[in-house]
């Protein structure tokens, strides 16, 4: 017995020592067990694109939060419409999907950036996983600081529930920017030039000379436009839509396969019916204003194309032309494949060369005036088929004049893919921190049009009330 | 007791034998041969003077003593001389008359033995030499009577120090071998123990006092057992007898009103569902607020787990234990007698003893039951005429056409669906059971089968289960045994009886269905509603099923081992194996609704569950013998061990071509993934309790138990539960008047702390999820993996601190005992869930954290009185036992949130009608305030729009609390509490010779129910049959009703939630009234039998309350304790007539 008693004690004392306490998620993912091959962190890797996917980011929210505000677009349709009389609210729906959205990429790609670094795998490939994380991190926060100004700076997995890990107060806008631009130059470095149907080094440069043109740092932007090697136009503009993974134009886009786990929603959001599965306001009608600002005659981007069953077909929008109704005027005509019950196989651009292009004309000219900018802004003329500048053209007659003729540019080449808004932005501020510098149209004309006066608080967006009921350290913009 | 005398011949006296005729018989008697200081006593010159009586008597040395008593018997006494020498005994007082009896009185405390060898030869050996066979045993018998003369069977009559024994049998009489100079104990169940020594007295006939207060009643408090009388915490006993007395399913049921403190409400009343059972209240917001149950050591944590998800229906696990089976249950309910469990104790501890063989003669039983239960009450709905009428009224409150444009020959049919659904359904219950032993062995086996029929279309519960219980004497200090309970149990349940309303709910089906509809139509199919998807109930219940099916293990093994005579070691291997397996099915026929997927017809799910859960525990019990004899000590200290281990899978299969089959095998597609899982969980615990007595005056108990827990980080890992209790018997001083009025007064005190930690396994861990993919190369699609809920590595256990006082008193001879108790239960951080900020990022934006504090205040009172105390063998006996209690429960702290306006301010957590937030009850009714009927179009143009519309004549006007003239979400506030503000029991047993008549009624006050049914029966909004209620409804000339105008689709929100459907859910309710007959023993003897027991139950008898529903005692959200108190399409309860049979061979 005493023996027996003996041999109880000792399994009881091994049993403790061997941590009879730990156990571990079983039937469940978690860090513990996840992370142990090079499958585990390409799974990790692909579920922060599968977050610029969502309806809060690229989906959806984010191309209105960027086109709906701005001179392109407007609507009838009551989800959207808050967005386009600029009345929108700390408890306005998109104003929170779009945040919402944009730290789901952050906090997948901080898990990302958390774990692989230990993964054992090829190292060649883990460093470029870990480069492609820091794009969508960057591309993340840049979304978020220049909607909603400087945000809680969270450069880890959300892992604790401890008070002091989730209540985080705002960062300085300027401490997000440098997160953005320190991410993307390693990122640069890590990821492959070429990376079909993901984002590679010339992404990260494109994203970068977009970020850095945002901070006015001209120089920087024009080194980071400059950095591209195997990109090029598509001879075509037409072509470039729907987006299809065409060519060496195309730096980075969000890849939908038309199925109901990776459908793309924003056609039928966009388009008249048909082709778009369902009749109702559609959301970023061009407004008429921008249908008479472009050149619908000479300008290849807007020109008259022929008719299809939809309507009268321009490169750019389509007119539905039918009497009256949901279906009748200009529609968006970026996304012209079949809509498929919100499920449309078509990709959305985030980067391509074009931008690229006319960012680089825009840093050249204002740091050194129309020389070296004519080059790159010709390019994008020229595929528009309209005729080259040279120095004597009056649109390059002065640093401002070829501002104008940039500003406009920009607004036709890049109407309708989400950046309009932002573009406007960045306009404001640009004359607000030098008055000699003017933009023919800014955030604050707009808003001056749509609520009475020029109300510098709406130059960023409200941080959504969810945040603020949830986050006890977070603050609210002035003015909301 | 009145020996008679031994019959020693007194002719044989003053003989002596030579001897070397002892000296042969030595090897015989097994004394070692080696005996050479075996001596004769030689004759004393002085005689030992026998003291005068009343003083006291010096010591003496045995040795002289002995020889003086051989000079005076003339009588030869052999011994060791090692073992006299030196030793010094009083001399015994009075100084008996005979030899032997002498030697009894002054030998067995030396631990010393003797023999009378022949007549007037005696040998005094040592007790641990002389085995068995060295002395021979005395054969002794007797009859044991009770205070009437009456026979007492079942005493058991024991060695004392041994585990020699026997019982008595029906007549009372019991035969046993005992070792002369033994003492003989006689004990049972509501008697005064008594002891009795041997000597040579071999014939005891003997009276039990009654012991009405059954002060040294033992009392099992966790890993020990007490006398009730040394208890300093609040612990209520049940009897088995009073469980068995109720036809029900499970003990828990059972344990409804029997216990001062424990509230027991059946939510459901389908067979075999789960029963709620709340000691002092809920001391958690959102985790199992179950007590703990400790089976026979065994501790299981109920959590009416159902794998596939039926509309909330859960099974009951407790009722895998067969009521009969259950000896007594002790519900330790203050947190110092809980604390020794620890981390699972915050909500009580109920701890359950199964029957266990007794020495003696065997005993074969038999019991059985039959029964046929019944709707306790139809709700009065609308025929079709009436119906007709009403929707017409309905439709034309809208400015729509009648549908009915003959309402008097409305229809062909005039179906009344409560008579299609609800019929009248059996009860049976067989149990055999043996029990018995020698001993050295004990063993009590059981085995019974329960069927319980459910009064709705195919729904029934049935358990069979065996149980065996084994003790087992392996040598003086070590024992052994097995409590072992097998168990199969089968719930059948239509996937569709309970809760919702549409395509589900038959409860709610039934009453609302409308009547102008048949329930087949003449071509077969179901009847359906012509005017709106609403599915046809009976169709439902027939045409869809689900099969649970519960096998389970539940038992352990131990060995005790005496280390030291007051040191002893215990180790027990304990098992609790479930394996749980789920079958739905629902056929091609079932009707559903127009708009139903049509592949849900024929289609079914299987899911499985089988968990392992072990436990070893072993504790060392000390027991010192301190000195003076008046301290008394006992300590104890162990260790426990458990870990589980869960496994569980399912999948779902669409397309069956044909009902044949109703398994996954006979459909040809597979929806969604099949799934499994597995968890795992463990606990490691230590434990240490003192007890201490002074005199049986002043008590004192501490205890400490360290849990350790998987569920939390190594840091929070271990969490320590202190409890103190003391109490004061203040009747056992000396200045307390003995004999008075008060027999027994005790006053106590405890403190005591509990835990909770019944968060999901790995709540604290990070979980990842699949899901988030994205397009590959080509048409590919690559899995995404991502966090998907946070994890909290600051998680710890809920903790509960309660203070306890309470009074023990005895009047009258113990003609009246009364317990009273008054406690304060604070438990703080609360396990909830918290919104996570939108910027964490994570899809799941909340996270488990310790938040809060709710609190539990209540008094209980336990009365039990002998009104009249029967006379011997014949007279009328009355006794009552009486118990109630009240608990105030209050959440005293959620935290802190961000309101709108961008301040903080105190959390709220709304729950459909139901509030948590500091300063209210759990579960406070949220809603409008009713302020009556608006009486003209005028008075509602004045009043606050609702719904945007303007009130008009008929319409219920509620207040604008914000005064904004707008009636919206924000005019809502508390308006009622679904807790009850007591309840009660009382049993009244009345015994007349062999008829015993027991009426018990059962009550709860305060409380009040959201009547979600009536909502729907007089919504008058839908084409859906109503309530008779509506008759009386609102219309220029019928303006003293509170029922508003009909009108479709309801546009202003009359019906909003609000005082309209609360109703106060008191009631009383004859619970359980049964009245039985006791066979005299003269006339089952001749039968061969022992005894025979014939009686007739009823059950829900009569019900005396205002609440309009089927039944006051409904949960539509089984176990929550933030949504409680709504009746939703709940089964009804059943009143159900037994009749059975008690037989022991």
């Amino acid at each position: 017995m005493k023996k027996l008693f003996t041999a109880a004690l000792g399994a009881l004392t091994l049993l403790a020592g061997c941590n009879f306490l730990d156990r571990q998620p079983l039937g469940s993912i978690a860090p513990a067990n996840f992370f142990t091959s090079a499958d585990d962190a390409e799974s990790s890797l692909t579920a922060c694109y599968n977050a610029l996917q969502g309806t809060g980011a690229y989906g959806q929210d984010l191309l209105m939060m960027g086109e709906m505000p701005s001179d392109n677009c407007t609507t009838t349709n009551g989800d959207v419409v808050a967005l386009d009389k600029i009345s929108w609210t700390p408890n306005t729906g998109q104003i929170y999907n779009v945040y919402r959205q944009a730290y789901a990429g952050v906090n997948r790609a901080n898990v990302v950036l958390k774990y692989v670094p230990a993964v054992a795998m090829d190292t060649a490939r883990r460093s470029q996983i870990l480069g492609e994380a820091r794009f969508i991190r960057a591309l993340s926060y840049f979304n978020l600081v220049r909607a909603y100004g400087g945000v809680p700076l969270r450069l880890g997995p959300g892992e604790s529930g401890a008070s002091a890990d989730i209540n985080q107060a705002r960062a300085s806008a300027d401490d997000v920017y440098g997160l953005v631009v320190a991410d993307l130059q390693r990122a640069a470095i890590q990821m492959p030039r070429a990376n079909p149907n993901r984002a590679g080094k010339n992404a990260a440069y494109a994203l970068l000379a977009r970020v850095q043109l945002t901070r006015r740092n001209w120089a920087a932007a024009q080194a980071a436009a400059q950095a591209f090697t195997g990109a090029a136009l598509s001879s075509s503009f037409k072509a470039l839509f729907p987006a299809e993974n065409k060519g060496s134009e195309s730096l980075f886009e969000i890849q939908y396969n038309g199925s109901t786990s990776g459908g793309n929603i924003v056609p039928d959001l966009v388009l008249p019916s048909p082709p778009a599965t369902f009749s109702f306001p559609k959301f970023n009608v061009p407004t008429a204003e921008l249908i008479s600002f472009a050149d619908t005659v000479n300008d290849r981007r807007w020109a008259y194309l022929g008719r299809t069953n939809a309507g009268r077909d321009h490169a750019s929008y389509v007119d539905g032309g039918r009497g009256s109704g949901n279906d009748q005027g200009p529609f968006v005509y970026k996304w012209t494949s079949s809509p498929n019950f919100f499920n449309s196989p078509d990709n959305t651009y985030v980067l391509r060369y074009a931008e690229v292009l006319l960012t680089l004309a825009e840093a050249i000219n204002e740091q050194g005036g129309p020389g070296g900018a004519l080059a790159p802004l010709n390019q994008v003329r020229q595929r528009a088929g309209l005729p080259t500048l040279s120095a004597i053209s009056p649109q390059a007659a002065s640093k401002q004049a070829l501002r104008v003729e940039i500003d406009r540019q920009r607004r036709l080449e890049l109407a309708f893919e989400g950046e309009r808004w932002f573009d406007l932005l960045r306009y404001a501020r640009h004359t607000q921190a030098d008055a000699s510098a003017t933009h023919p149209v800014t955030a604050l004309t707009i808003i001056n049009q749509q609520t009475g006066t020029p109300n510098v608080n709406y130059l960023v967006f409200p941080i959504p009330q969810g945040e603020l009921n949830t986050n006890t350290l977070a603050t609210q913009n002035p003015g909301y | 007791m009145r020996p008679s005398a031994t019959s020693a011949p007194a002719s044989v006296w003053g003989r002596r034998l030579g001897l070397a005729a002892s000296l042969l018989l030595l090897p015989a008697l097994g004394t070692p041969a080696a005996a050479q200081l075996l001596a004769s006593a030689t004759p004393l010159v002085q005689r030992a003077a026998a003291p005068p009586a009343g003083r006291p008597v010096a010591p003496v040395l045995l040795k002289t003593l002995l020889q003086a008593w051989e000079t005076e018997f003339q009588a030869t006494i052999f011994y060791e001389s090692a073992l006299v020498e030196n030793k010094r005994v009083p001399a015994p007082t009075p100084v008996p008359a005979t030899l032997s009896e002498r030697l009894a009185a002054v030998l067995p405390p030396l631990h010393l033995r003797f023999r009378e060898l022949r007549p007037n030869y005696f040998v005094v050996t040592s007790e641990g030499t002389a085995t068995a066979a060295a002395v021979a045993d005395l054969t002794v018998t007797g009859r044991v009577t009770d205070s009437k003369g009456s026979p007492l069977p079942g005493v058991t009559v024991l060695v004392k120090g041994t585990s020699n024994g026997t019982a008595t049998d029906a007549d009372g009489s019991f035969t046993l071998r005992v070792p002369e100079g033994s003492t003989l104990v006689f004990s049972s169940v509501g008697y005064v123990r008594r002891e009795v020594a041997v000597g040579t007295t071999t014939r005891f006939d003997l009276e039990l006092a009654d012991d009405q207060q059954a002060l040294k009643e033992v009392v099992v408090v966790g890993y020990g057992t007490q006398q009730r009388q040394d208890l300093s915490t609040a612990v209520t006993s049940v009897s088995g007898a009073a469980l068995a007395r109720q036809p029900v399913a499970g003990f828990d049921q059972a344990l409804q009103g029997q216990a001062p403190g424990v509230q027991v409400a059946a939510a459901s009343g389908a067979p075999g569902a789960g029963i709620e059972v709340r000691v002092r209240g809920a001391a958690t917001l959102s985790l199992n607020a179950s007590p703990l149950y400790v089976i026979d050591g065994v501790p299981v944590l109920p959590d009416y787990q159902q794998e596939i998800n039926n509309n909330g229906q859960r099974l009951n696990p407790l009722n895998t234990i067969n009521p009969n089976d259950i000896e007594s249950i002790d519900v330790l309910k203050d947190g110092a007698a809980a604390a020794i469990y620890g981390v699972r104790a915050a909500n009580g501890v109920v701890v359950i003893t199964t029957k266990h063989g007794k020495a003696g003669q065997a005993t074969v039983g038999f019991s059985t039951y039959f029964g046929r239960q019944y709707l306790r009450q139809k709700l009065a709905v609308l025929n079709a005429r009436q119906f007709a009428q009403e929707f017409n009224d309905i439709q034309a409150g809208a400015g729509l056409p009648p549908a009915f444009p003959d309402v008097n020959n409305p229809s062909p049919y005039d179906t009344d669906w409560q008579n299609q659904l609800y019929r009248p359904a059996n009860l049976q219950n067989y149990q055999l059971s043996a029990s018995g032993g020698s001993d050295k062995t004990r063993y009590y086996l059981g085995g019974g089968y329960f069927k319980q029929d459910g009064i709705s279309l195919n729904s029934g519960f049935d358990r069979y289960n065996f149980k065996l219980n084994l003790d087992q004497t392996l040598s003086q200090r070590l024992r052994a045994g097995l409590n072992l309970n097998l168990s199969r149990t089968h719930t059948n349940g239509s996937t569709r009886s309970e809760s919702a309303i549409g395509n589900s709910g038959t409860v709610l089906g039934a009453l609302s269905q409308i009547p102008t509809i048949p329930v087949r139509n003449p071509d077969g199919t179901y009847g359906t509603n012509p005017f709106q998807n609403f599915d046809n109930p009976v169709g439902n219940l027939l045409e869809t099923s689900n099969q649970a099916v519960v096998y389970q293990v539940l038992g352990n093994v131990y060995a005790e081992f005496d280390l030291l005579k007051n040191l002893r070691v215990r180790s027990s291997l304990g098992l609790d194996f479930r394996t749980q397996s789920e079958n739905q099915f629902t056929t091609r026929n079932y009707p559903g609704t127009g708009t139903s997927d049509p592949t849900t017809r024929g289609s079914a799910s299987t899911a499985s569950n089988n968990q392992v859960i072990w436990l070893n525990e072993n504790t060392l019990t000390w027991t010192p013998t301190l000195r003076p004899d008046r301290h008394h000590l006992t300590l104890l200290a162990g260790e426990s061990q458990q870990a589980s281990g869960r496994n569980t899978s399912g999948a779902t299969v669409r397309g069956f071509p044909t009902n044949a089959v109703p398994y996954l095998s006979a459909g040809t597609s597979v929806v969604g993934i099949p799934y499994s899982y597995a968890d795992e969980w463990a606990l490691l615990s230590f434990f240490g309790r003192a007890n201490y007595d002074y005199d049986g005056r002043y008590l004192l108990q501490v205890s400490l138990r360290a849990d350790g827990t998987s569920r939390f980080i190594d840091q929070y890992r271990f969490g320590y539960f202190p409890a103190v209790s003391g109490a004061w018997r203040v009747s056992q001083e000396k200045f307390f008047p003995q004999g008075g009025t008060v027999s027994d007064l005790k006053l106590r005190a405890s403190y005591g702390v509990n835990g909770n930690q019944e968060v999901y396994t790995y709540q604290r861990f990070s979980q990842y999820g699949v899901g988030s993919n994205y397009q590959g190369t080509g048409s590919t699609v690559a899995g995404g993996i991502t966090q998907t809920q946070i994890g909290n590595n600051d998680l710890r256990w809920e903790r509960t601190g309660q203070l306890n006082v309470g009074l023990d008193l005895s009047l009258l001879g113990n003609r009246l005992t009364l317990t009273l108790d008054a406690y304060d239960k604070q438990t703080r951080d609360l396990l909830l869930s918290v919104p996570l900020p939108v910027s964490a990022g994570i899809d799941n934006l909340s996270v488990t954290q310790n938040v809060g504090r709710v609190q539990n205040r209540g008094l209980e009172l336990g009365l039990t009185t002998t009104n009249v105390v029967a006379k011997a063998g014949t007279g009328f006996g009355w006794t009552t036992s009486f118990n109630v209690a009240g608990n105030r429960n209050r959440i005293l702290d959620l935290g802190q949130q961000l309101n709108n306006a961008g301040e903080r301010a105190p959390r709220f957590i709304l729950n459909g009608s139901s509030i948590s937030q500091a300063g209210s009850p759990l579960g406070a009714f949220y809603g409008w305030v009713y302020q009556g009927i608006v009486q003209s179009d005028a008075e509602g143009a004045g009043l606050p729009r609702q719904n945007n519309q303007t009130l008009r004549a008929g319409d219920v006007r509620f207040a604008d609390l914000n005064g904004d003239k707008v009636i919206n979400d924000s005019d809502r506030r508390v308006i009622g509490d679904p807790n009850p503000k007591a309840f009660a029991g009382v049993t009244n047993t009345f015994t007349y010779r062999g008829v015993e008549l027991s009426v018990f009624f059962q009550g709860v006050f305060g409380n009040q129910i959201y009547n979600l049914t009536r909502q729907f029966l007089e919504s008058q909004s839908d084409p859906l049959n109503q309530s008779t209620r509506v008759l009386n409804h609102w219309t220029p000339t019928n303006t003293n009703t509170d029922i508003p105008r009909p009108v479709r689709y309801d546009p202003a929100g009359n019906n909003r939630f609000s005082a309209r459907w609360l109703e106060d859910g008191s009631y009383v309710r004859l619970k359980n009234v049964t009245l039985a007959y006791n066979f005299p023993t003269t006339l089952t003897k001749r039968a061969a039998l022992q005894n025979v027991r014939l009686y007739a139950t009823a059950q829900n008898l009569v019900t005396w309350t205002r609440y309009l529903g089927y039944d006051p005692e409904v949960n539509a959200n089984f176990n929550s304790t933030t949504n409680l108190g709504v009746d939703y399409g709940v089964y009804p309860q059943t009143r159900t007539f037994t009749v059975g049979l008690n037989a022991n061979f």
